[in-house]
């Protein structure tokens, strides 16, 4: 009967193998130490890698001194945690998985941390030979995270923490809470490259950013099957490069942090025009006015691409108006408005405004709006109706406006 | 309540209490189909591995794991069964069909194409064939071609007054019997079937009136659907009808009825069941109305047929009789130029003699569902 079952089984599947049926590798063969070493503890049997990179090692165009050296003192307001970093309190994690998707049913299976310990960087990867190994990975790694005060990830908010927190909960352990002490480089990396890069993902921000690549480096979506490869047949020739690089993203982290730290405490010295536009809208938003527009100006002063510098412009026009009010903003709309070939309406209207209900000067401001007008109708397409009609019946406005002034000198 | 021809529209307004005293629902589901099984265990054990000695809906649960590993998506270890697929088993179950294979259908009527839907494998024969018709969102597309080997089918809009019927050629083997009653005058089982259907022809039938307006060849591949099935067997000789041909025409007009009502009971669509007969079956030796779950592994239609097997014999036989019709219609036993003259009456006679042979069996039990595959 037990032979009917499963023939039937095969039967329903439409993908019927040929070939003779392979037991999976015994699970009870000699697993080996990966090149680390085995730790047998109260929770079970894992492997533990251990590297050491002192201060004068470095990762592309970034030594780890850089890192060592970062004032994070005044960084909230750009890692937008509760608390200011401490470099020598954070721990780096990165995840390697049987999944990609995520889910409850996908595994970390090898788990890397990355902590400063007396100014050197130490890497600890944490491999589950099988999947009877999970639970002892786990339990060590909640016992090394318990030590630090924020955790640094790169996509880890939305994946490696959920799945190894479904994981921890799984398997009876108590996950941490890190609320408010979660810095997710990707994040932090989208704000500032992400208009630039056409993808913000590790390996792009190493090759592009740090101006690093690796030599025989796996693709990631390549990892889930290498290990259920490794489970069938034992081989680890795979299983190595998947640790190296699993010990590479957390080098690239570091790199990535460092850079970060110098950007945001001096962007003017360490920023290019893209880079101090991110900045600027970051200081924005975190209410620092002054050294916003600060930094807009910097990057209008030094970009060569019209886009950014339209960006930071109307940025910075706005931020003015708010704060200052119209009148001081009245410069920056003047030189985009200016500015050769230019087809925006928007620093026109702008400035119409200030000059029709601030100024009173109503013969400025029908003048800026037929400019206004005159464009549109040259470049139909780039405008809508809604914008056009907003300047005929301003036009008409100011013209009943102006009627009056002069009908009152007669 | 307004009724066209159809046998389902007349069988209600010639029965009101159905609609308005009969229970609104029943859900019917068969949580041991292999296929719908082999889901939820893939399912449940990605979210959570399975323990040795852990039962999960079958007694069978180890051989199923057992079987999984040998497929490489789960792996034993340490007592628990892990999941090992670099997959998300949840986007490969289809809440419209338990099999896992579909095809898509492709609208091409616009430069920018675009799949509007998707059909199971055992369907797409008799609904995707070239020429047919087909509907989705109360738009009528045409199938245009049909690439059987890519599962691919290309449909393009139409507005036309005609939709399309597929006429199988159904060739039904049985299995397994799972449970099976005797009578004088009728047997009833219940079990495992082998259905090989090929799809010969299409019609093409107008609106309203059901007007057959012409028909066309369908050449594609048979196909096999391994699912159950309920029959009842009658004896050789039914209400002494000793001609073949008679018989043929009795048992057309039997199993168009049935085809019609069973629904009713299941409260499934018509297209959900299917049914066939057999003069002289192969496996009984007897005249055999088989009517078999249209659905791979079957979804618990034929055993609820089973069960009220009395009553559907019954209700066909007042559903005959009680039609206005003299030789048969498309509201009972089919039009006379299918099942003849005696058509008609040939099965009152039939259905007649069954109801005078079945006693009244009180309240059918509660329904327990027994491993199709033991």
């Amino acid at each position: 009967m037990i032979t009917n079952l499963k023939a039937k089984l095969r039967e329903m599947s439409s993908s019927s193998r040929s070939n003779e049926y392979i037991r999976p590798r015994p699970r009870t063969v000699d697993r080996g130490d990966f090149g680390g070493r085995v730790v047998e503890g109260a929770e079970g049997r894992y492997v533990l890698k251990s590297a050491v990179y002192d201060a004068d090692s470095s990762f592309g165009t970034v030594p780890l001194r850089t890192l060592l050296g970062a004032d994070f003192s005044d960084s909230c307001w750009w890692t937008r945690l509760d608390e200011a970093i401490d470099v020598n309190d954070i721990v780096f994690l990165d995840t390697e998985t049987t999944g990609l998707a995520g889910g409850t049913g996908t595994m970390a299976f090898l788990i890397g941390l990355g902590s400063i310990e007396d100014d050197r960087l130490v890497v600890r990867q944490y491999l589950a030979r099988d999947f009877d190994e999970e639970y002892a990975i786990l339990a060590a790694v909640l016992e090394e995270l318990k030590k630090r005060r924020v955790l640094v990830t790169f996509n880890g908010r939305s994946f490696d923490w959920p799945l190894l927190e479904s994981r921890i909960i799984y398997s009876r352990l108590k996950p941490l809470c890190w609320d408010g002490r979660h810095l997710d480089l990707l994040h932090v990396a989208r704000r500032l490259w992400g208009d630039r890069l056409e993808s913000c993902s590790l390996s792009s921000l190493e090759e592009h950013i740090l101006e690093h690549s690796r030599p025989d480096d796996i693709p990631g979506s390549m990892i889930p099957g290498i290990y259920l490869k490794y489970l069938d047949t034992g081989d680890i020739d795979d299983m190595l490069r998947v640790m190296r690089h699993n010990e590479w993203d957390i080098l690239v982290m570091a790199a990535l942090l460092a850079r970060m730290a110098y950007m945001f405490k001096r962007p003017a010295a360490y920023c290019d025009d893209v880079e101090l536009l991110g900045v600027a809208k970051d200081l924005e938003r975190a209410g620092r006015t002054e050294e916003a527009c600060r930094c807009y100006r910097a990057c209008i002063d030094k970009t060569n691409t019209g886009y950014v510098r339209i960006q930071a412009q109307k940025r910075l026009a706005f931020l003015v108006k708010r704060h200052q009010g119209s009148a001081a903003a009245m410069d920056i709309w003047a030189e985009m408005a200016e500015s050769p070939g230019n087809i925006m309406v928007l620093p026109l209207i702008e400035m119409a405004k200030h000059l029709e209900h601030r100024e009173k000067d109503i013969d400025s401001a029908l003048s800026l709006t037929e400019q206004a007008l005159s464009i549109l109708q040259t470049h139909r397409s780039i405008s809508s109706g809604k914008i056009y009609d907003e300047l005929l019946h301003r036009r008409a406005r100011l013209l009943r406006k102006k009627g009056r002034v002069e009908g009152s000198w007669v | 309540m307004v009724a066209r021809s159809s046998p389902l529209d007349q069988f209600i307004i010639q029965h009101p209490e159905y609609f308005f005293k009969a229970s609104p629902e029943l859900g019917l589901i068969n949580p041991n189909n292999l296929y719908i099984l082999m889901s939820h265990i893939k399912c449940a054990a990605f979210e959570l591995p399975f323990e040795d000695g852990e039962t999960f809906g079958v007694d069978t649960l180890d051989q199923v794991l057992e079987y999984l590993e040998e497929e490489r998506v789960l792996r034993h270890v340490g007592g628990r069964w892990h999941w090992t697929a670099d997959s998300f088993p949840a986007d490969a179950v289809s809440l419209r069909s338990a099999a896992d294979e579909n095809f898509v259908i492709i609208d091409i009527s616009t430069p920018h194409h675009r799949v509007i839907g998707q059909i199971d494998r055992f369907s797409a024969p008799m609904f995707l064939h070239e020429e047919a018709i087909y509907i989705h969102e109360g738009i009528q597309y045409q199938v245009e071609k049909l690439d059987f080997e890519e599962k691919k089918a290309y449909v393009r809009k139409v507005d036309v007054d005609y939709y399309t019927d597929a006429s199988l050629a159904v060739n039904l083997k049985v299995l397994d019997v799972f449970r099976s009653e005797e009578g004088d005058r009728i047997g009833r089982a219940w079990g495992e079937v082998m259905v090989t259907a090929l799809v010969t022809m299409f019609k093409k039938i107008k609106f309203d009136t059901h007007e057959n307006l012409g028909w066309g060849p369908v050449r594609l591949p048979e196909l096999e659907l391994h699912t159950t099935a309920y029959w009842a067997t009658l004896e050789d000789h039914p209400a002494g009808i000793q001609s073949q041909d008679e018989l043929q025409n009795a048992l057309m007009g039997v199993a168009n009825v049935l085809g019609q009502i069973a629904p009713l009971y299941l409260m499934c669509d018509p297209k959900d069941i299917s049914v066939v007969y057999h003069v002289k079956s192969p496996f009984t030796q007897k005249p055999t109305i088989y009517i078999y779950d249209s659905c791979p592994g079957g979804v618990g239609f034929s055993e609820k047929l089973y069960e009220i097997h009395t009553d559907l014999f019954e209700k066909a036989y007042e559903v005959i009789s009680q039609c206005g019709c003299d030789t048969g219609c498309p509201g009972c036993v089919g039009p006379a130029a299918e099942v003849t003259d005696q058509g008609k009456d040939l099965a009152l006679r039939i259905l007649g003699g069954i109801i005078l042979d079945n006693q009244p069996e009180g309240k059918t039990q509660r329904n327990v569902f027994e491993l199709p595959f033991k």
